[in-house]
């Protein structure tokens, strides 16, 4: 079954190179660039992962995991924080609001399909 | 300006005129002796004299009146306050002479006091910025996020061989196009650090005790730990009581505990209602005290002594602790700390704040402090595994003198001059003793949650003057909700939130109507979101 995930992320050129390679690994991608329009498609397209900035306009990564997390239509989906800010803070703040993942820019292409597969995998389980 | 020096203006002036002292009372149609003692400031000077002086001897009334340099004065008066020249003894009564004698080097003076001052400030702004400046931080985040495009089309062009010739090309542009948005990022911070001054070292005694408690984010495990021993070596209940603190300093330290009447107390050794005579080891507590003060100052004297081994490698042992008159104070904030944990043990402190969603009020009726010992508490719950809501605490009084600051790391509060006007702190001082609650959004977005009360400090009897201090504790508005002030707020709704910035000289938003200074750099001149100088 394709993977589908939603990627939250207002920097349009790494939105394009995530799709591209998210495409590759088989994965179906779609994509949105603020906080609001990332828990609307959350709510209403359920996706199996989402990649989700912490900067983003309207409702920062952090509001918009918190309000999935306490609804409970979709607080299970998996989702990974992505940041440029590598700061313990705000792993801690993640990890506290329930990310599943915390990934810090500049990452890995593998580094992030390996993080999309493990989180979607019948275990679910980051090693 | 004192008298002394319109009388040596008048002599001065006389003799540079060539009259005769005898002659000049003549014309005044006063007696020469009487002139005399005006000359040698023993006479103060009617109106209608100095008028017929200022005529005779050809100069303003202004002049001759003091006016201006009786400002002067108060100039140099102030500028000898300053703690930078306190090794000079300067006596208050000599800016009178230095004014009347060589007015032209008092004004120097002044003139470069005020540089002095003035650069100063640009420094302590600069190095804010350079610590938590906003502008920096954007400019990094940009850069990380340029990185991350760079980094992922480097890979797929290097890693993906199938690529068709339009992906490629494609991917080839947008190498080209974030290498050149990030040279210009880069550029952007290297003027930053060309045109910041770099000074970031604390300047006084009292900055360096702030950096040493910042730099351990206000919680220090080895005094928690060493308080929870002498909890139970004070054989206390729950809460250390005032009794059990008490028999324990004379058992185990041989200090007498007297409460007095404040006639009965040295004025001048007296400090926060107590005083302490090391000699004599006797702690007098002035008898109308409030409790929650003089509770906390019985803890804070066992913890310096009981844990006088633990403080003293603390700030022996602290690079940032440099004169001994830091280290002194350090000593007593630590002590404070220490008291603090006594009374409010961390653990039970904390389930309590977190079954009573941080409710300040509460809590200070619970273990009997006062308001702010309650924040100043809250602000240290951050022992590794059992943290509390994060905060920043901030102290000021109406004139907007910070008095203590604990800042979060994405929350800067400033260390020199005012944060922004429309913070609750100020607000605060509206309604004293009411909570002031506010949703303050950031100009990069960032909204915190800002809870403020202003309080009087006791007054010692009817007629004393009132101080007021303002004390605010803040978190990120993702923390709010675990508090009692989001009761009642959509957090989530628009137009709760009220924009603020840092400081005004930190602050972008140009269109703001409470703007008293000028930003220090142009939003257009900086990466950030708020004027871009660079293509995105």
């Amino acid at each position: 079954m394709t993977t589908r995930v939603l990627v939250a992320e207002d920097e349009p050129n790494i939105v394009e190179s995530l799709s591209f390679i998210l495409n590759r690994s088989g994965c179906d991608v779609t994509s949105v660039t603020d906080g609001e329009a990332a828990l609307t498609s959350i709510r209403a397209n359920r996706p199996n992962v989402v990649i989700l900035d912490v900067m983003l306009p309207k409702m920062n990564g952090f509001e918009v995991l918190k309000a999935v997390r306490s609804d409970a239509s979709v607080k299970d989906i998996p989702i990974i924080i992505l940041t440029a800010k590598g700061q313990s803070q705000d792993r801690r703040m993640a990890e506290e609001i329930g990310a599943n993942a915390f990934v810090t820019k500049p990452f890995s292409n593998q580094h992030i399909i390996e993080t999309v597969q493990k989180l979607t995998s019948p275990s679910g389980e980051l090693t | 300006m004192a008298q002394s020096a319109i009388g040596l203006k008048i002599r001065d002036r006389r003799l540079k005129l060539g009259i005769s002292q005898t002659e000049l009372a003549q014309r005044l149609g006063i007696s020469a002796s009487y002139l005399n003692l005006i000359e040698r400031n023993k006479r103060n000077i009617a109106a209608r004299l100095l008028n017929g002086l200022a005529d005779h001897l050809g100069v303003d009334i202004e002049w001759l009146d003091g006016e201006a340099e009786r400002r002067l004065v108060q100039e140099i008066q102030e500028l000898a306050t300053d703690p930078l020249l306190r090794e000079f003894e300067l006596a208050e009564s000599s800016a009178a002479d230095l004014v009347a004698r060589s007015p032209e080097w008092a004004k120097a003076m002044v003139a470069m006091y005020r540089a002095y001052i003035n650069r100063n400030e640009t420094v302590a702004a600069l190095s804010d910025r350079l610590n938590q400046d906003p502008y920096l931080g954007e400019a990094i985040h940009k850069m990380l996020t340029k990185i991350t495009t760079i980094r992922s089309t480097a890979e797929i062009l290097d890693t993906i061989t199938d690529l068709g010739d339009q992906e490629r090309q494609r991917f080839q542009s947008m190498l080209a196009m974030e290498s050149t948005n990030l040279s210009g990022i880069a550029e952007g911070i290297a003027q930053f650090f060309d045109t910041a001054d770099t000074e970031t070292a604390a300047m006084t005694p009292l900055e360096e005790v702030d950096d040493f408690i910042l730099d351990r984010n206000n919680h220090f495990p080895e005094i928690e730990q060493a308080a929870e021993s002498l909890r139970r070596e004070i054989d206390a209940f729950a809460i250390p009581v005032d009794s059990k603190m008490i028999d324990y300093l004379t058992r185990r330290f041989g200090i007498a505990v007297r409460f007095v009447t404040s006639n009965q107390m040295d004025r001048d050794r007296v400090w926060n209602n107590v005083e302490f005579d090391e000699a004599t080891k006797v702690f007098q507590i002035e008898d109308s005290a409030p409790a929650a003060g003089y509770r906390l100052q019985i803890a804070r004297l066992i913890c310096r002594f009981a844990l006088r081994k633990v403080l003293d490698e603390m700030v022996e042992t602290s690079p940032l602790l440099r004169s001994d008159e830091a280290r002194n104070r350090a000593q007593g904030a630590l002590a404070s700390y220490g008291a603090a944990c006594l009374l409010m043990p961390y653990q039970m402190f904390l389930e309590d704040a977190e079954r009573a969603r941080y409710d300040i009020e509460y809590l200070a009726r619970k273990y009997g402090a006062s308001y702010e010992q309650i924040c100043h508490r809250l602000v240290s719950l951050q022992r590794p595994g059992a943290e509390g809501v994060p905060f920043a605490f901030m102290r000021t009084d109406p004139a907007g003198f910070i008095t203590k600051r604990m800042p979060l790391p994405r929350l800067p509060l400033p260390r020199y001059g005012n944060a922004c006007p429309l913070w609750a702190v100020y607000n605060a001082f509206q309604t004293p003793g009411s909570v002031c609650r506010q949703i303050a959004e950031f100009p990069n977005g960032e909204r915190f949650l800002f809870i403020a009360r202003a309080q009087g400090k006791a007054q010692s009897r009817f007629n004393a003057p009132r101080h007021l201090v303002s004390v605010m504790i803040a978190c990120d508005i993702l923390y709010a909700d675990r508090t009692i002030y989001a009761d009642g707020l959509d957090l989530n709704a628009a137009g709760l939130e009220v924009p603020v910035g840092p400081s005004c000289r930190l602050c972008t938003r140009r269109a703001c109507a409470y703007r008293e200074q000028a930003p220090l750099v142009e939003p257009g001149k900086s990466a950030t979101p708020y004027g871009p100088a660079h293509p995105s």
